[in-house]
């Protein structure tokens, strides 16, 4: 044995065997002892073992050189399991790359289980952002790797095999720990870790074999992370002989395995498709939603167990709460199955423990801390997502406040899971008006979520690639930056702040609702200077940062706050909310359309608007793409991807619909627009049979407000127009004629315009939509129906078909209404979970 | 015979009033009704030799059940020497068997490492206290280097290091019964026994054979029949060949 203080010169010497000898030494002496790992550092120690890991392999095998290299990267792992002090002088950009090399090169088992331990462990630390992004070749390894040794243990079920595997498994969740980085590694990974799990549970069943239960379970718990929607679906479709083993795992004697178990079960059964999404949940089919149910008691107990060990709360495995928040997102009965067991207070008492009084460690969370305050809290929203008595329940164990305190802490890797989760409970919080208006304006929401958009913001406020017309319309300070990044760039700019990404995402989503025009927190934010931020996530090429920035200004615009729709439109411009109409995501798409639903309703000026900055042409065309538009499948996706998107595109089609009948309502010359563009009209009165009863009344409403008799004093700027528009009409007389002039085309007009109606209707009857209304007369749906009713009535009383008697027609007269003023704003309380 | 004759009087007693016992033959013949699987008694008792570390028996049995060899098993070889050594009291070799093994265990289990430290103390003291004469150099340079710091942090290590260092100030031949504790080799067999225990839960494996739980579980049920007041020929573990 060397002595300890001459082992650094036999680590750089050139002599295998005295290398080999100093790394035993070197081994048995730190490991276990803090203090001498901090001593080698100090010393320099981190080179030596990185360049003896690296040493170039040139295909000669050579076994001693081999042993130093493991040697190496197990007392390298020694070091990353110490205390957070010494495992973070490890995190240096040499010792990634030195370690995801092993993984990407041809190395001997013991080496490989040796980088993986060490790996997991710096990643624990969540340093940094995320490793496959750094090291995009990282997956592919892993898959192949995974493939490998899977292969090596259900041949020959060898301790080496099923070490390498396990520690495989356990990287998975790490290398990829933010939503939008797990699904670029899912499409390498599902396949070999679904054929990896499904052989392991096969395996037990049919030769009752001892398979490795540490092996199964961190197998089943990357699968479950790695599970896109989509694939899930596939699995779950693959049936009982998949499934039953999984829920005979719920009775596994070692939590891990209850705990995998549950967690693969919930993301196979919250991915089945939904049903309905409603108010109060979402329903799936009932056979899903039993065995749903049977996961809530297997994960309780194992919250409870955790929960009453001594120093309880702190150390819960994060994985319960983060499986129970997916579960509890569906609403229903899962949630209140929860909220029965008293999960609201247990998860408050677990945030207790982590951050009593609301005490963050300054300037940072733990991670460790970090991963259980952020399930915590996500459960916490997912709780309170359809139930205003859970929010109330929420709000008095005093989460709020944690919410506040979490989005004044410094920004750290560690502490972005905790930010997004505390904006997903503000956002969940929200959906109650009743808390709108009372306990979220004293709590002090507004700085921190301005903030949480502000800060990543100022590192990537740039706009991107935009005709180069835009640039002059938009008044924003971010003209003054270089806008001919090329796309590239730009690309590699956010994915470099993805996670950064991701929390102006949730807090986007949180923002949405308190713009609502009845939310008190609507003009302190818009006075904080949110637009700008809300403009720039609109352009990002972010798909649920553009969502739910879109989504936020389609609120700003609802309602009747002029001063906020034109401040909006100041800052946005018709250019990108045009562009967010044709975007590659339909529910973009859908938001977009609705901002113009929003916008154009009950208002004339902005209809005006809106046909002289984009073209009236121009408007009536992309309705007509709307109104047609249908899904495509895409080729690589399956036909379930297709039916999960299927509601987003009805949605387009009611969104544009209602465009039309905003249109419709404005003044007589608006009218004019929607019936000179025939092909429009034709959409709307075959769109009259769809399945879909808002679309229907959308239509009949358009039809309404088409037939509406202006009252021949509303809009004497109508009459004006009227004159321009008839040629006759002596336009840009003599100012002495000018009194009489008024009166005679005054009362021309009223002919001229008696015409004009007529003609209107003439137009839809001979479109055929007097026939569609006849058969809507039937329509299952009351509010159809009658709507139905004041159609008919309109267009019979215009075209002179079916007169009724004076009587009758005061009658039906008095009910009649505008059509503007029931034809409702698109306002949805409500948004996806991007997590 | 109809349905209603089976229940009518003289048919059968035993499907009117349920019948609060059982002969052994009725016994011996409910349970035989029972089907094990080969595979998961072949399992069963492959868990048990495995984790109470019959390596020779468990490769055989593997063979001979035509069964793969599970990941403990390569293990037991090497569990089998730590506990030797343990036993022996040459804690360095056993601390450098277990890291060999498993580099992790003695960095993520700071009181299983305190406890093999302290162990090594106590050889060292053994060592010196042995002689007339002995250098107890070596004892204090140990208890400083390796145990005063983590005693600092951990009032439990404190009190066994402080009690451990008591060993130097009496003769071996007298000592108070706590202390003598710490010369006895049960101790180490306790420490083996930890430090097995340990290898074999971060390796997957229940630290317990099954076989025993099994026992327990029929236990309990015996148990539960008795309360019931059930009169049945109980398990008499002698009786299993």
């Amino acid at each position: 044995m060397i002595a300890e203080d001459d082992l650094l010169p036999y680590l750089r010497s050139d002599d295998r065997h005295g290398q080999l000898g100093a790394l035993r030494s070197l081994k048995n002496s730190v490991i276990g002892h803090s203090d001498q790992k901090a001593s080698y550092l100090d010393r320099g120690v981190l080179d030596d073992l990185l360049a003896i890991i690296g040493t170039p392999q040139d295909g000669v095998k050579d076994p001693i050189s081999d042993e130093c290299r493991i040697q190496a990267g197990v007392v390298l792992g020694s070091f990353a399991y110490s205390d957070p002090e010494i495992s973070s002088r490890l995190f240096t950009p040499a010792t990634l790359s030195t370690l995801v090399k092993v993984l990407t090169q041809y190395s001997p088992p013991a080496l490989l289980i040796a980088s993986l331990r060490t790996l997991t462990a710096l990643l624990t630390l969540r340093l940094t952002p995320s490793l496959v992004q750094q090291f995009p070749d990282l997956a592919k390894s892993l898959s192949e790797l995974i493939s490998h040794y899977s292969t090596a243990c259900f041949a020959n079920y060898a301790r080496q095999d099923v070490q390498v595997l396990t520690n495989l498994c356990t990287l998975v969740p790490l290398i990829s720990p933010s939503h939008s980085s797990t699904q670029s590694v899912s499409s390498e990974l599902t396949g070999p870790l679904f054929d990896l799990v499904y052989g392991s549970l096969k395996g037990s069943q049919a030769s009752g074999l001892v398979f490795d239960s540490k092996l199964k379970s961190t197998a089943i718990l990357a699968l479950a992370h790695v599970l896109t929607p989509t694939a899930a679906r596939e699995i779950a479709a693959a049936g009982p002989k998949f499934t039953n083993p999984l829920l005979a795992l719920l009775r596994a004697p070692d939590t891990a395995t209850r705990l995998s178990a549950a967690s693969l079960l919930t993301a196979l059964y919250t991915s089945g498709k939904p049903e309905i999404t409603s108010t109060s949940g979402v329903t799936r089919a009932p056979q899903i939603t039993t065995l749903a149910l049977t996961l809530v008691p297997t994960l309780m107990k194992l919250l409870d167990d955790t929960i009453a060990a001594p120093d309880h709360g702190r150390k819960c495995d994060p994985r319960i709460l983060h499986t129970l928040a997916i579960l509890c997102r569906e609403g229903g009965d899962v949630t209140d199955r929860c909220v029965e067991a008293g999960l609201i207070k247990k998860i408050v008492s677990i945030i207790v423990q982590v951050a009593p009084n609301n005490h963050f460690a300054p300037g940072r969370i733990f991670e460790t801390d970090g991963k259980l305050l952020s399930s915590s809290l996500l459960c916490l929203s997912a709780l309170g997502l359809y139930n205003e008595d859970y929010r109330k329940a929420i709000i008095e164990a005093g989460a709020l406040s944690v919410v506040v305190a979490v989005m004044n802490t410094a920004n750290t890797p560690a502490t972005r899971e905790v930010k997004i989760a505390a904006c997903h409970v503000l956002r969940t919080l929200s959906r109650s008006v009743r808390l709108l208006r009372t306990t979220m304006v004293e709590s002090g929401v507004v700085c921190g979520i301005v903030d949480l958009l502000g800060d990543a913001s100022a590192e990537e406020e740039r706009p991107l690639l935009e005709n180069v017309d835009n640039v002059g319309s938009e008044p924003e300070q971010m003209d003054d930056e270089p806008v001919h990044t090329t796309v590239t760039e730009v690309a590699a700019e956010e994915d470099e702040e993805e996670e950064d990404l991701e929390v102006r995402t949730a807090a986007m989503a949180a923002v949405c609702n308190l713009v609502l025009d009845f939310s008190p927190l609507r003009k302190p934010i818009l006075d904080k200077g949110i637009l700008p931020l809300v403009v720039s996530g609109a352009r990002s090429r972010y798909t649920p940062l553009r969502l739910n920035s879109t989504w936020a200004l389609k609120h700003m615009v609802f309602g009747d706050d002029m001063e906020t729709k034109a401040c909006v439109m100041s800052h946005l411009g018709f250019p990108l909310i045009i562009k967010l109409c044709d975007d590659k995501e339909i529910q973009v798409q859908e938001q977009a359309l609705d901002f113009l639903r929003n916008l154009t309703a009950r208002s004339e000026t902005y209809i005006d608007m809106l046909f002289d900055n984009v073209g009236v042409d121009e408007v009536f065309h992309l309705v007509d793409c709307k109104l047609s538009l249908r899904p495509v499948p895409p080729i690589d996706e399956s036909e379930q991807e297709l039916l999960s998107t299927q509601p987003y595109y009805t949605k387009v089609i009611i969104a544009a619909a209602y465009i039309v009948v905003h249109i419709a309502a404005g003044y007589d010359r608006h009218r004019e627009t929607v019936i000179a563009h025939e092909a429009v009209l034709r959409k709307i009165v075959q769109l009259m049979r769809h399945e879909n009863y808002e679309v229907r009344l959308a239509c009949v409403w358009t039809l309404i407000n088409l037939t509406w008799v202006e009252e021949p004093n509303r809009a004497p700027d109508d009459v004006a127009s009227a004159g321009q528009i008839h040629t006759v009409s002596p336009a840009g007389g003599q100012s002495s004629e000018q009194v009489q002039q008024e009166q005679s085309v005054s009362s021309f007009a009223e002919l001229y315009f008696a015409d004009i109606y007529r003609r209107r209707a003439m137009t839809l009857v001979r479109l055929g939509a007097r026939e569609q209304l006849e058969y809507l007369k039937q329509d299952p749906v009351l509010d159809v129906r009658e709507k139905t009713k004041t159609a008919i009535y309109q267009m019979d009383s215009l075209v002179g078909r079916s007169p009724l008697s004076a009587e009758d027609e005061q009658d039906i007269e008095a009910g009649l209404s505008r059509g503007v003023e029931d034809a409702g704003d698109a306002m949805q309380i409500d948004s996806e979970l991007h997590a | 015979m109809s349905a209603a004759a089976s229940i009518g009087p003289g048919a059968n007693n035993a499907s009117i009033t349920p019948k609060r016992g059982y002969s052994r033959e009725q016994w011996e013949s409910k349970l035989d009704s029972v089907k094990v699987s080969k595979a998961n008694l072949n399992a069963l008792v492959m868990n048990y030799l495995i984790i109470e570390g019959y390596q020779s028996a468990a490769l055989k049995f593997a063979q001979e059940a035509n069964i793969s060899s599970s990941v403990a098993l390569d293990s037991i070889d090497d569990r089998m020497q730590i506990r030797a050594a343990i036993h022996a009291g040459a804690i360095q070799e056993a601390i450098e068997r277990i890291n060999d093994l498993n580099p992790e265990l003695l960095d993520t289990n700071p009181e299983l490492h305190f406890s093999l430290l302290r162990l090594q103390l106590i050889e060292l003291i053994r060592k010196c206290t042995a002689s007339p004469n002995g250098d107890i150099q070596p004892v204090l340079s140990f208890a400083t280097t390796h145990l005063a710091s983590r005693a600092q942090k951990n009032p439990v290590f404190l009190t066994d290091l402080e009690r451990t260092m008591a060993l130097l100030c009496f003769p071996q031949d007298s000592l108070a019964p706590q202390l003598a504790e710490l010369m006895d080799p049960s101790l180490r067999r306790q420490v083996a026994a930890r430090v097995n225990e340990a290898i074999l839960e971060a390796q997957g494996v229940m630290r317990e054979a099954k076989m025993r739980g099994l026992v327990r579980l029929w236990g309990w049920a015996e148990n539960a029949l008795r309360q019931e007041k059930v009169d049945f020929p109980s398990l008499d573990l002698k009786n299993i060949a």
